[in-house]
């Protein structure tokens, strides 16, 4: 069985269990901004098993599954143990392949190159040479001599934020685990293949990484990224485990490794940190939200505060596909943190980060990474040279700073111009293009 | 040790030494030869280790495989009879020598 073969047969046992009551496209938080809340849930649930199966589906359908922000809630409202989030990710892929053709190859070859592009002038700008060969290692040749406690798989896009990648490192250091790190865009996890309906390609890429990571002989395998931690749980690994007849493979998200040794974290949690803090929470991992919070409590001196607004999305770039509605939940939760009166909105992950971080200077409350604050307790911090760079708002600016490690990694200025202006000064949907509804029709 | 000869976009030619088994692409990545980006690092996703294979050493290589085939038809330069991705090619006692001319665009 190759992968796209047990990728259909995936899609094909999830179609049949699926019983199409509803109740996932009911919960679902995008339903509204992409103006398909009236549609009937029975009608869109028989679309999306039609899409997996291979056909057409329905307009609505293909709506819901282009705008999947992978919140994950439609994960508690099924009652039959189907994940619809993983049904709806499918079916988008589906939807893609079907519509795109011939071109999936193409597009999905550019979507790769865009973003290896991106995360090599992004980091680059920002470390010199020593610093990105620790971050992001080459492929090695051999096992390492030693098993580490861990293996540290990064993901690619995390790399464009790497004050929160050394931060981890330090972390784990401070509780004495010892690690390898794996990850840069030469261990992808298939994902950016996966969106523009290129099963093959994303299968060679993940499964690719999938070895790479066994390579290492970690006693544990653990993940920064939730976009990589979802596409090898509802991608990658399934269809490895049919592929191989059953061979067992995990990765455990960064932070609940961190929450399961709180213990030794508590002990080098040293230095108060005189915050009021509130979390920029994402609803896709419910589990790494609940995990932070738990972590944040234990570092003296923090005063958590929790927001009652509105969570959407797995990371902030998965709302791209809804601008607008993205731009409200941002100004709902800036306002929320505002008037409880909040020294710090601590973004959990990278992409959040990014697409917050230069905010900081039009609101009363800084903007951070939540591992700058376990960083601080420590007594271990790390520039943030990507917010820096982006609240300069100014693409000169920003290669007037960066002039020496461009010319150390003899980076194309003309280049690194373009990935700045796309990647700082703009956003890109991860998932597509935009799927929102005319703000009338709302 | 092997020894790959790469020939630059300016024409300037660069000498590397790569274990047997090591892939063209590898040898390149570790002696920092400019042009060959191998975004993906073989994992056949990306096409940008494209090269083109001396006409002598041509014949000696394995054909390239379904997939090899199918990212050379996407490669940013002009695919011609040498095109090959470097990181399909893995070095021999027969390939000593191997002599590759890296393309003028990778993306």
């Amino acid at each position: 069985m190759d992968f796209v073969e047990a990728l259909e047969a995936r899609m094909e046992d999830i179609a049949s269990a699926c019983t199409q009551c509803g109740k996932c496209f009911q919960a679902c938080p995008m339903t509204v901004p992409t103006g398909i809340a009236e549609a009937d849930p029975k009608h869109v649930l028989s679309g999306i098993v039609d899409l997996l199966r291979g056909g057409d589906g329905n307009a609505e359908a293909a709506t819901w599954a282009a705008a999947c922000s992978s919140s994950g809630y439609c994960i508690e409202a099924c009652d039959y143990a189907v994940n619809p989030r993983t049904m709806v990710r499918l079916a988008h892929f589906a939807s893609v392949k079907r519509h795109d053709g011939y071109e999936v190859k193409s597009n999905a070859m550019k979507s790769f190159r865009g973003m290896a592009k991106a995360v090599r002038v992004i980091s680059r700008l920002q470390l010199d040479a020593a610093e990105i060969d620790r971050l992001q290692p080459p492929p090695r040749k051999v096992a390492p001599a030693t098993s580490p406690d861990v293996s540290f798989y990064t993901g690619c896009n995390a790399h464009k934020t790497p004050h929160i990648l050394i931060l981890c490192l330090e972390v784990l250091r401070a509780i004495d685990v010892s690690y390898e790190v794996i990850g840069g865009p030469t261990a992808c996890c298939g994902v950016f293949q996966f969106h523009s309906g290129d099963a093959e390609t994303s299968g060679r890429a993940g499964l690719s990484t999938l070895e790479q990571i066994k390579a290492l002989g970690a006693r544990e395998d653990i993940a920064w990224c939730p976009s990589c931690q979802i596409q090898f749980q509802d991608v990658i690994i399934p269809n490895h485990k049919m592929m191989s007849q059953g061979d067992e493979f995990s990765l455990t998200p960064f932070f609940l490794f961190l929450e399961r040794h709180l213990d030794r974290l508590a002990r080098v949690f040293v230095h108060p940190v005189r915050k009021r803090v509130a979390l920029n929470e994402r609803p896709g991992e419910p589990d790494v939200a609940r995990a932070v919070k738990r972590i944040l409590a234990a570092i003296p001196g923090v005063e958590f505060v929790d927001l009652d607004v509105q969570r959407v999305g797995l990371m902030s770039n998965y709302l791209t596909v809804t601008p607008r509605f993205k731009d409200e939940l941002r100004e709902v939760e800036f306002r929320a943190a505002a008037d409880a009166g909040v020294t710090t909105l601590a973004t959990v992950y990278h992409a959040c980060h990014r697409e917050l971080c230069h905010f900081e200077k039009t609101v009363t409350f800084e903007i951070i990474n939540v591992m700058e604050i376990i960083g601080e307790s420590i007594g271990v911090s790390a520039d943030d040279i990507y917010k820096r760079l982006k609240m300069m708002d100014d693409v000169e600016s920003m290669m007037t700073e960066c002039g020496d490690l461009l010319r150390t990694h003899h980076l194309d200025p003309n280049d690194a111009r373009d990935v700045l202006l796309a990647d700082q000064l703009a956003a890109r949907p991860l998932q597509g293009s935009v799927v929102e509804a005319d703000i009338s029709a709302r | 040790m092997l020894r790959i000869r790469f020939i630059g976009i300016d024409g300037e030619t660069a000498e590397v030494d790569a274990a047997e088994g090591a892939s063209v692409m590898m040898a390149a990545r570790d002696a920092g030869i400019r042009g060959i980006e191998a975004e993906c690092g073989g994992a056949l996703s990306c096409g940008t280790c494209h090269v083109y294979v001396a006409q002598a050493y041509q014949a000696m290589l394995p054909q390239a495989s379904v997939e090899e085939q199918d990212m050379l038809e996407l490669v940013a330069a002009e695919r011609e009879a040498g095109s090959r991705l470097s990181c399909q090619i893995s070095m021999t006692a027969d390939l000593d020598g191997l002599t590759v001319r890296i393309p003028d665009s990778q993306t």
